[in-house]
């Protein structure tokens, strides 16, 4: 059991797919490759993965505490989409999507969950790159699925803007292949680039050109984690992609690209010996947050509301790396986590709701509570845990963002998040209890699925427990992850 | 001492040689045309007539269109006192005179449409507007290629990058100063007002820059600014000629020597206007719309020339 | 062939370049366009090539061959096809007229020196060739934002991609092989699927100017 069996279980499912087989078995094909990717990838984790880092295919690959959070991510989240996709699509597209076109489809999904699986597995910076620009290419046509004029314009700026981004993170990278070129004696070709090589030796390296590639570093990943102002994609394409998609898409690939940040600002920090790298985050996180606040507050359509609030919750996770030390950083990385479990929950809700009132349009929607009472539950829950509330698992996690803020003596920040979250929760709270309440029109219900029900009950279980309880071995990654970043305290 | 009188015969020779040059242009647009052309010394009774008739002024106009053809004259015939023709200095050079060369031609050209605005027809403002959105292409793109020529010859006065280019090897003078050739080209059809970018020849409204500003001069004024355009159409291709081909200059002090570089030089410019007289009878006008293309053609060309040097290296 | 000229002839070939790029900036159709891209492509290889002979590294003679099989063999052949089904006549529309993009992209260049020199890259293969990359990644930039076909934006993506080429040929000797031929293997399949799309933006929209994409706003 290693880093490439994991990797080929994607790989091996798309492929798979692509078999003209009858529909009921590709859907079968599609959603048991993510239950052996979802099942390997726990057996990786908890129990190969406990001690020290595994390495493959001559440290080009490597998994440790922080790479195996986002494996369990990915495999989860990935898990929980295929199921609720494969009701969503196969079952319920009706006649005029084709055969040819779900099986794409099929195959892309994987290929996106393997490219993922690839970034954050991937222990040298240049094929993290190449995953992180794989990611791109695969979801551009998860995207855009439907062909309408709409999705089509989301998927070409996606494509557009997140290319352009990453390939001003190349830049990076070659400005830190070069800091490494020039100063580092005892390596050749790949190990240059090999991160546990890098942060070895980080002390030898140029601080001013890591300094300088750390900069483009944030801005092109930080265009594919949707930092604010290089957000401008994300809300296009989360409104256009299907609900699980977007489950995807929001929970665990902005998390993939901030976990690129992350590794760089590991090296940047060991490099420098500053809070150069803190600081930029922290700026660019809150000015995330302060973006999101506007967007959530006049919003129209419940997709992009969603969409902005990732914004909003990706600069909370920079703003808590940012402030560093173990409570922040422990507090960043359970926010990714919790990001992700509540916002692939949101958006299965979504596309619970878009397939209820055929539309995406806030005010179209009135009493979902009265016309599909576990619905309006779990929709009105998610809400609540999205903006922080304490029952659920957010809330924690925001909670210590802050107090490593307090603790950092950062109240200037701090005053100014609680301020922008407040305001968030408000505006959420206006959009969801107009969705949730009243009476709306009662056109018949259309056919529940159980498969896709089954899915938001399990999200639903996961942030309620969350909040109060984290499964003990989650807990020791989490630790150990905040371990793994340690980094100055500024 | 001797140099002085040297430098001060040159200037004289440039103002004086002005119009025959001008004949020679119009000579050779003849020839491409089958016309047989005027006489070498017509432009010089033109000269004379227009200088002896009276002047039309209208009355609505300020001292400005008075001061104006003395203002552009003066100004080329300073510009013209920084050109090295057959020796290698020039009468009021100084480091940096590539400069104050670029600023004169632009003080003339200032005069020149504010007088145009002055009287207030529509032809003279139309004409203005024009000279000035061309020029503020052509001002930077020829400044630009005295920076890539001083770069390479680490001097920013026209005598001395034309002395250290006569020191290279025609060759390698010519590799590294093509572009900024081609520039200096450009811009100098423009100054001149040749035919892509306008016609002296003709009064018609819808392409005339040049003309339509002079449009309201007569007698003694109008023969100023055509013996000044003459000029500073005698002072590019000095400039040509001399910036790229800086050979037969610094002729040995006796009047045999003296005579030979001078007939030396004038083979140069004649050439040179064969060249563009060339050019001028085979293309077409451009619309004007399209001349902010080829300049930006030839600021791309100026600046390619510098960055040459920064890529290639000496 | 003795090292002073080829490092002569690998400064020439810069410079030339460099001339492609402004071609691509200057040329009013998208056809012409294509053609300075594969020249530009073609110069990248024999620099690439160069260099790679001249230090001994023959991972970079291959990469060079690579760049000259994909990008000025390839790649220009796919748009010239798409081109063609398109049924694309129409001059390159921008929102910034050329003569201005012209001296915009100048200005990019003096640029480009300026801030290499105060970033004191000191490139190992040659020191004037990272301002000239920084500019090819600066000139995809401008044709990105400032031309309206769908299809000049993904010319400008794969200039910007052979300006970091170049960078990471003459300030590193080329990433590691592993990564460069991953680079080259993104590269392809981004520029086939931004192919498709624009077939399916075609479908979609009558045409393919981006400027009339405002379905999605706030």
């Amino acid at each position: 059991m290693s880093i490439p069996w994991l990797l080929s279980v994607p790989l091996c499912t798309s492929l798979l797919c692509l078999i003209p087989w009858k529909r009921q078995v590709t859907r079968f094909v599609f959603i048991a490759g993510s239950l052996a990717l979802a099942a390997m990838a726990f057996i990786l984790v908890f129990r190969y993965g406990r001690g020290a880092s595994l390495f493959a295919f001559g440290g080009n690959l490597m998994m440790d505490a922080l790479s195996g959070i986002f494996v369990i991510l990915i495999a989860s989240v990935g898990l929980l989409a295929s199921i609720y996709a494969g009701d969503y699509l196969f079952r319920q597209a009706g006649p005029n999507t084709s055969p040819r076109r779900l099986r794409r489809y099929a195959f892309f999904f994987h290929v996106f969950i393997f490219t993922m699986l690839l970034t954050v597995c991937s222990n040298n910076l240049g094929v993290m790159w190449i995953a992180i620009e794989g990611t791109t290419l695969a979801s551009a046509f998860l995207v855009n699925v439907d062909d309408k004029k709409s999705s089509i314009e989301a998927a070409w700026k996606y494509l557009i803007l997140c290319t352009v981004g990453i390939a001003l993170a190349l830049f990076g990278i070659i400005l830190v292949y070069y800091s490494a070129v020039s100063r580092l004696a005892g390596g050749e070709g790949e190990i240059l680039l090999n991160w546990t090589f890098l942060l070895a030796k980080a002390q030898s390296l140029d601080p001013q050109i890591m300094k300088l590639a750390f900069i483009f570093i944030l801005v092109g990943y930080g265009t594919k984690a949707g930092l604010a102002p290089f957000h401008s994609w994300l809300p296009d394409a989360h409104s256009q992609a299907p609900g699980p998609v977007s489950a995807l898409l929001s929970g665990v690939l902005l998390s993939c690209a901030t976990f690129g940040i992350v590794r760089f600002h590991i090296l940047t920090q060991a490099a420098t010996g500053t809070s150069f790298s803190s600081v930029l985050l922290i700026v660019f996180g809150l000015l995330s947050v302060a973006v999101a606040v506007p967007f959530i507050l006049e919003q129209s359509d419940y997709k992009r509301l969603l969409a902005y609030s990732s914004v909003e919750h990706m600069g909370l996770a920079a703003i808590g790396f940012g402030f560093g030390g173990i409570m922040g950083n422990y507090g960043a990385l359970l926010h990714i986590v919790n990001h992700a479990f509540t916002k692939s929950l949101l958006f299965f809700s979504a596309g619970h709701l878009l397939y209820h009132f055929q539309t995406k349009h806030i005010k179209g929607i009135q009493g979902i509570f009265r016309k599909n009472a576990f619905l309006g539950i779990v929709f009105f829950s998610g809400i609540l845990a999205i903006s922080g509330m304490p029952p659920f698992s957010m809330f924690v996690s925001e909670f210590s963002i802050l107090a490593a803020g307090f603790l950092d003596k950062n109240f200037l920040v701090c005053f100014m998040l609680l301020f922008f979250l407040t305001l968030i929760f408000a505006g959420f709270l206006r959009h969801a209890s107009q969705m949730t309440f009243g009476a709306g029109p009662q056109a018949p219900s259309p056919k529940r699925s159980v498969l896709m029900d089954s899915v938001l009950g399990v999200g639903m279980i996961l942030i309620l427990m969350m909040g109060f309880y984290i499964p003990a071995p989650l807990n020791q990654l989490i630790q150990r992850a905040s371990q793994v970043i340690g980094g100055v305290s500024s | 001492m001797k140099t002085f009188y040297i430098w001060l015969a040159q200037w004289l020779l440039l103002i004086l040689l002005a119009p025959l040059i001008t004949w020679w242009m119009r000579k050779i647009k003849a020839a491409f045309e089958n016309r047989v052309g005027p006489n070498p010394f017509q432009v010089y009774c033109d000269l004379l007539k227009l200088f002896r008739k009276e002047m039309v002024i209208s009355k609505t106009s300020s001292w400005i269109f008075h001061a104006a053809p003395y203002v552009l004259f003066g100004a080329i015939l300073f510009a013209t006192t920084l050109i090295p023709v057959i020796g290698s200095g020039s009468l009021l050079g100084f480091v940096g005179d590539a400069i104050l060369f670029v600023y004169l031609l632009g003080l003339g050209r200032f005069f020149m449409s504010l007088a145009a605005l002055d009287t207030g027809t529509t032809f003279g403002g139309m004409g203005a507007s024009r000279e000035m959105s061309l020029s503020s292409l052509a001002e930077p793109a020829l400044l630009l290629s005295f920076f890539a020529l001083g770069y390479r010859a680490h001097n920013l006065s026209l005598q001395g990058i034309m002395s250290q280019f006569a020191l290279e090897s025609p060759i390698q003078v010519l590799f590294f100063t093509s572009f900024a050739f081609g520039a200096l080209l450009i811009i100098t059809f423009v100054e001149t007002g040749r035919i892509p970018v306008d016609n002296p020849a003709t009064h018609l409204e819808l392409t005339m820059i040049h003309e339509a500003m002079a449009l309201e001069y007569s007698g003694r004024y109008l023969a100023l600014l055509e013996w000044g355009h003459q000029i500073k159409q005698i002072i590019f291709l000095a400039l040509l000629a001399n910036l790229f081909f800086p050979w037969g200059l610094e002729p040995s002090p006796n009047l045999f020597g003296i005579a030979g570089s001078f007939l030396f030089f004038m083979l140069k410019i004649f050439f040179l206007a064969l060249v563009i007289g060339w050019i001028e009878a085979h293309t077409a006008k451009l619309r004007l719309f399209r001349v902010p293309d080829l300049l930006a053609i030839a600021f791309v060309l100026a600046a390619l020339s510098l960055l040459g040097q920064l890529i290639i290296g000496r | 062939m003795d090292a002073e000229f080829i490092f002569s002839l690998i400064h020439f070939l810069g410079l030339l370049l460099l001339i492609a790029s402004f071609g691509i900036i200057a040329s009013p159709q998208l056809a012409a366009c294509i053609r300075f891209y594969a020249v530009h492509a073609f110069l990248l290889a024999l620099i690439t090539g160069l260099v790679g002979y001249l230090n001994h590294i023959p991972h970079l003679v291959a990469l060079a061959l690579l760049t000259l099989l994909l990008k000025t063999v390839v790649i220009p052949q796919v748009f010239f096809w798409i081109i063609r089904r398109l049924g694309i006549r129409k001059e390159v529309e921008s929102y910034i007229n050329i003569p201005f993009s012209l001296i915009l992209a100048v200005l990019l260049v003096f640029l480009s020196f300026y801030v290499t020199e105060k970033m004191r890259l000191t490139s190992i293969a040659s020191r004037e060739f990272v301002p000239l990359a920084v500019a090819t990644l600066l000139f995809g930039m401008l044709v990105m934002t400032s031309r309206k076909k769908a299809l000049t934006q993904v010319l400008g993506l794969l200039l910007m991609e052979n300006g970091l080429f170049l960078m990471a040929v003459t300030l590193t000797f080329g990433m590691p092989l592993l990564v460069e031929l991953g680079i080259f293997f993104d590269v392809l399949v981004g520029a086939v699927i931004m192919g498709i799309l624009v077939f399916k933006i075609r479908g979609a929209f009558e045409g393919i100017d981006v400027d009339q994409m405002t379905v999605l706003k706030g």
